[in-house]
């Protein structure tokens, strides 16, 4: 399965993102593999309906859990509808960080 | 069809199916209870599951039929039936075994569900596609519902 | 052309609804019987709870247009999400999967034009309700009220205007039209005051008072409005305000003290019960500073007084 954990830069050593459609990266980790790609948001600046359009992706991307800090309810309602998992970190930690987690 | 029938037999006996999730629609407000009273302080206790306590709850509180219960909770009037003595064996074993009654999240499906890992903290959901019950992240199964 | 005057505000509790209310009623008295009260704030319209014995007279459902995708003939080419603004419209090809998020719809009809399979479709969607009101003070009230939920409240606006502009075409009229709008200084406070022809700012002499009234000049200047500065429950805060109306050479038509007793009668909702001489006097002051401003707008020197 895919995992997509929102990140403020393009490497594992970057602080994670707590803004789910504002977020500058998007970091994508197989857990089969634990290889781990770096996808740019094109949608962080945008005006409104960002989350949307993030959810839009995700489920594009067939990701199948989002590790974010918090989600809007427009989003959540999407992603709750295409059977995402959803998970919510608040803490200040490194990308990095979160998939050793999730490696165990 | 002898074959057919051996076949189910193994799909059986290698892997139980899946339990469907039962609905419920609020998780207990207590995470357990503790008799007092009691000389030799038992340290066992009995797991009361989210769905053996909204069983009881519609059954006995809120008075519905096993056929109306079984209903809100999205299982057969069968399975409802089992899940609830279940639930009543288990509260009369507490009661006089002098047990600690915990309450645990078993194979619950929450309306509007969050939940809570007690060890790295991290809140998700569980959506109809994913069968492990415990912390994504973390895999602890030490989790709980969120109010 | 009937004349256009918005009674607005930078900062909300100034006394809008107070001076809207009481404006329409001393015009009524002293200057035309043909005076219009639009209450614009369509989150929560209240300038009807000040005529208890007021009548509704007519109702109006109004409705927007939300497109709907029909999934059968959409080809999930994701042309309309391009061409949408306001990221309204969710395309998920893999999943066959296309939605339109009413809440995020504008109405702008861009994505019917976009797609060429004809698998879009508008269907109306309730927006709100235009209620007219006869309180037996001028010509009444015309009020909009916004469906609980909806953030359209700029659409809602403009549909109001429209209807009121409908039924007050006529070229030579000499009514006047009163425009209580929205607190703030965003898009509908901007929709309100667009077209009209005079702008009535209700400020109050508190630090707040003064800031948000200065965003609200800035507005005005940018949009190049006429405008005139009431000064509400004058007597509290400072006298920061008087310098900065003086430092920008801008008019006060008027004040009206504050008053624990007028307070005490707004809440009641007996602003228009035996009204005290004072607070008469401050709203015919100001009813002739706007007389006289107007006046000199349109270039006519001569008048009654």
């Amino acid at each position: 399965m895919k995992t997509l954990i929102t990140s403020t830069t393009s490497t594992p050593e970057g602080p994670f993102d707590k803004r789910f459609g504002r977020a500058a990266w998007f970091c994508v980790l197989d857990e089969k593999t634990g290889e781990s790609t770096f996808i740019k948001n094109e949608n962080a600046e945008g005006q409104s309906g960002i989350g949307t359009k993030t959810a839009e992706k995700v489920v594009e991307l067939g990701v199948g859990k989002v590790i974010s800090g918090d989600f809007g309810p427009k989003a959540k309602k999407l992603l709750d509808k295409f059977g995402v998992q959803m998970v919510i970190i608040n803490e200040d930690l490194k990308v990095i960080d979160i998939i050793n987690r999730i490696k165990g | 069809m002898r074959i057919f029938s051996l076949y189910l037999y193994e799909q059986k006996f290698i892997m139980a199916r899946p339990k469907t999730l039962r609905k419920v629609v609020k998780p207990p407000g207590f995470k357990g209870y503790k008799p007092y009273g009691h000389q030799h302080a038992q340290t066992k206790c009995v797991e009361l599951l989210y769905e053996e306590y909204e069983a009881i709850k519609l059954a006995d509180y809120d008075l519905m039929t096993h056929q109306q219960a079984s209903e809100v909770m999205g299982i057969s009037r069968a399975t409802f039936a089992r899940i609830y003595e279940r639930a009543r064996r288990k509260m009369a074993e507490a009661l006089v075994e002098v047990k600690e009654i915990k309450a645990v999240y078993g194979h619950a499906l929450l309306d509007k569900s969050w939940l809570i890992c007690h060890n790295c903290n991290a809140r998700f959901t569980i959506p109809e596609t994913i069968r492990n019950r415990n912390c994504p992240v973390c895999k602890s199964f030490n989790v709980e519902a969120l109010k | 052309m009937p004349l256009k005057i918005a009674v607005a505000s930078g900062k909300g509790g100034t006394g809008k609804t107070t001076v809207s209310v009481n404006l329409q009623y001393f015009i009524s008295k002293s200057l035309t019987d043909e005076v219009l009260l639009v209450d614009c704030d369509v989150e929560e319209p209240n300038d009807r709870i000040f005529f208890p014995d007021s009548k509704t007279t007519s109702t109006l459902e109004v409705t927007h247009a939300i497109p709907e995708i029909d999934r059968n003939k959409c080809l999930f080419c994701r042309k309309c999400v391009d061409y949408c603004e306001f990221n309204a419209i969710v395309v998920i090809p893999p999943a066959h999967f296309a939605e339109i998020n009413a809440s995020l719809c504008h109405s702008c009809g861009a994505c019917s034009v976009a797609c060429r399979e004809g698998a879009i479709r508008e269907k109306p969607h309730p927006l709100g309700k235009i209620t007219t009101v006869n309180t037996g003070i001028g010509e009444g009230i015309v009020e909009g009220r916004l469906e609980v939920g909806s953030a359209m409240q700029t659409l809602m606006i403009k549909e109001l205007k429209k209807n009121v502009s409908k039924h007050h075409r006529d070229a030579d009229s000499d009514e006047i039209i009163l425009f209580d709008a929205p607190p703030g200084t965003s898009c509908p406070v901007v929709e309100t005051i667009a077209d009209v022809d005079y702008v009535i700012l209700v400020a109050e002499p508190t630090p707040f008072g003064l800031n948000d009234m200065t965003l609200m000049v800035e507005l005005l200047v940018e949009m190049g409005k006429p405008f005139g500065v009431v000064i509400n429950k004058a007597g509290l805060g400072n006298k920061e305000i008087y310098s900065f109306l003086k430092e920008q050479e801008i008019e006060l038509l008027g004040e009206i003290p504050f008053n624990k007793e007028y307070a005490g009668k707004y809440a009641e909702g007996k602003l228009l019960q035996n009204i005290d001489p004072h607070a008469r006097r401050c709203y015919s002051d100001i009813v002739t500073s706007i007389e006289r401003r107007l006046l000199q707008d349109e270039g006519i020197n001569y008048f009654k007084w």
